[in-house]
């Protein structure tokens, strides 16, 4: 059997942040959930993309970088020269 | 990137896993890993389910322990996952997670209570049994319509030209449903089916039961212990017009249908606090175009008139139509995949579907707020 008391506690609360959704969606997109969803989806990947070539900007700073073994060896020069 | 939301991600590091029978024991081993859960952080708990059910009362049980208030009155969000089976009473136990999750391999079964005897029954025994395992599945199925309605909100306003149709009046719901059924097994569309035919027959006995009353004097001041047998006396009146061709009697079917109907306009009247809220959040989605650009030029203190007069019947069709569907999956045996789970609002989420969740649309408008745990 059901709890009754337990189920009262379970009144589903509103969260804030789907409120915004939804009023990001009636004004700026008609109502129309998919269009949101879509555009949005657009950009993150517009962005993700776009951030792409920075990651390729690190790796080849990366590779600029002296070899470790030359780290190595300056460091070790410094200590027991 | 995209920022990650802990009130609507998996997180291992503050998990449970629920597998096997839903036993005493079962909870017993949960428990004190639940309560070092707790007492670490305020931080959703997440719940991996893999169960084919057992005991509803001890499913509670767990479910509560998560979510009890602790001495400084906090609670605790669940996250519940499907990660294999989640059947019967582990089939709720997910539906009522504050954010419920299923993964693409989950199978999710729904049914009746059950309630197996060792010992023979009297006639009396069975009337009770049958008496109160008719009450579990009404309050089941109205907790988990509560739990779902705001997933089916969600699901509905995908259905493009039937959301639109429905937009223009209430009367659009058997299509908006008609194009719901298109996401279901044939099997599993009938369901929807025939819980559109009973969200109508419930509708008509609540406007019946309305305009009867409506009759009376001052009823809005009547105390309950005057109002309930004068909805009865609606009730049985309205039944009694519906099948004066036919031998209805109270004492065949008829008190049972009574005492049904009874329940569910008791139980709406206790739910128009949480309906009221729904509308506020998300009666503006369902406006038409006109009266969208009549919302937005509203005053916020407008905004509630406005969606009472213009948006509340269609959440109130829609509301009865979601409680009939809970009710239907309290009686025979429904397989969902979980995308179908996903379409009936038992789930938020199924992972690697690319079909769009809170979580998504959440974590899209908060690009830096609520970074708070990333996998």
């Amino acid at each position: 059997m059901v709890n009754k008391s337990l189920e009262e506690e379970q009144a589903p609360t509103v969260d804030e942040r789907l409120a915004r959704v939804v009023r990001i969606i009636v004004e700026q997109y008609d109502g129309d959930v998919k269009a949101f969803v879509e555009s949005n989806r657009y950009r993150i990947e517009v962005n993700r993309k776009a951030e792409a070539p920075s990651t390729h900007a690190d790796e080849a700073a990366l590779r600029k970088c002296p070899s470790t073994t030359k780290i190595i060896g300056r460091i070790s020069g410094a200590h027991y020269s | 990137m995209p920022v990650h939301d802990k009130d609507y991600r998996e997180n291992f590091g503050r998990s449970l896993f629920l597998t096997g029978k839903i036993t005493q024991e079962a909870a017993y081993a949960l428990i004190p890993r639940i309560k070092e859960l707790r007492a670490a952080s305020g931080d959703p708990i997440t719940l991996y389910i893999d169960s084919p059910g057992g005991s509803s009362a001890v499913a509670e049980g767990i479910r509560f322990l998560i979510k009890a208030p602790d001495q400084d009155g906090r609670r605790c969000r669940l996250i519940t996952v499907a990660i294999g089976t989640a059947a019967s009473a582990a089939a709720d136990l997910l539906a009522l997670g504050d954010y419920a999750i299923a993964e693409p391999q989950a199978d999710i079964l729904y049914h009746g209570s059950r309630q197996a005897f060792e010992q023979l029954l009297t006639f009396e025994g069975a009337t009770s049994v049958a008496a109160n395992l008719q009450e579990a599945n009404e309050r089941l199925a109205l907790r988990l319509a509560r739990s779902s309605f705001r997933r089916i909100i969600w699901r509905v306003v995908q259905l493009k030209d039937a959301i639109e149709k429905f937009r223009d009046g209430p009367e659009g719901l058997e299509e908006l449903v008609e194009a719901l059924t298109a996401k279901f097994t044939p099997e599993n569309a009938m369901l929807l089916r025939e819980a559109i035919a009973k969200q109508k027959s419930l509708q008509e006995v609540k406007t019946a039961a309305d305009n009867y009353l409506k009759r009376r004097k001052n009823v809005a001041q009547w105390p309950n212990k005057q109002l309930e047998p004068e909805l009865v006396r609606a009730i049985v009146d309205y039944r009694s017009k519906l099948h004066k061709e036919d031998d209805w009697l109270l004492s065949r079917t008829g008190m049972r249908e009574v005492a049904s109907d009874f329940n569910l306009i008791h139980d709406y009247a206790s739910q128009t606090k949480d309906l009221d809220a729904q509308l506020e959040v998300y009666g503006s989605l369902f406006l038409t175009q006109a009266q969208s650009a009549e919302f937005k030029s509203k005053s916020e203190e407008e905004h509630k008139l406005y969606l009472e007069s213009h948006a509340a019947d269609k959440l109130d069709v829609l509301w009865y139509f979601v409680v009939s569907l809970c009710r239907l999956l309290q009686t025979k045996d429904y397989k969902l995949t979980p995308e179908e789970a996903y379409w009936l609002g038992v789930v938020d989420e199924v992972t690697g579907s690319g079909l769009q969740s809170d979580r998504e649309m959440i974590e899209m408008i908060l690009p830096t707020e609520s970074a708070t745990h990333k996998p």
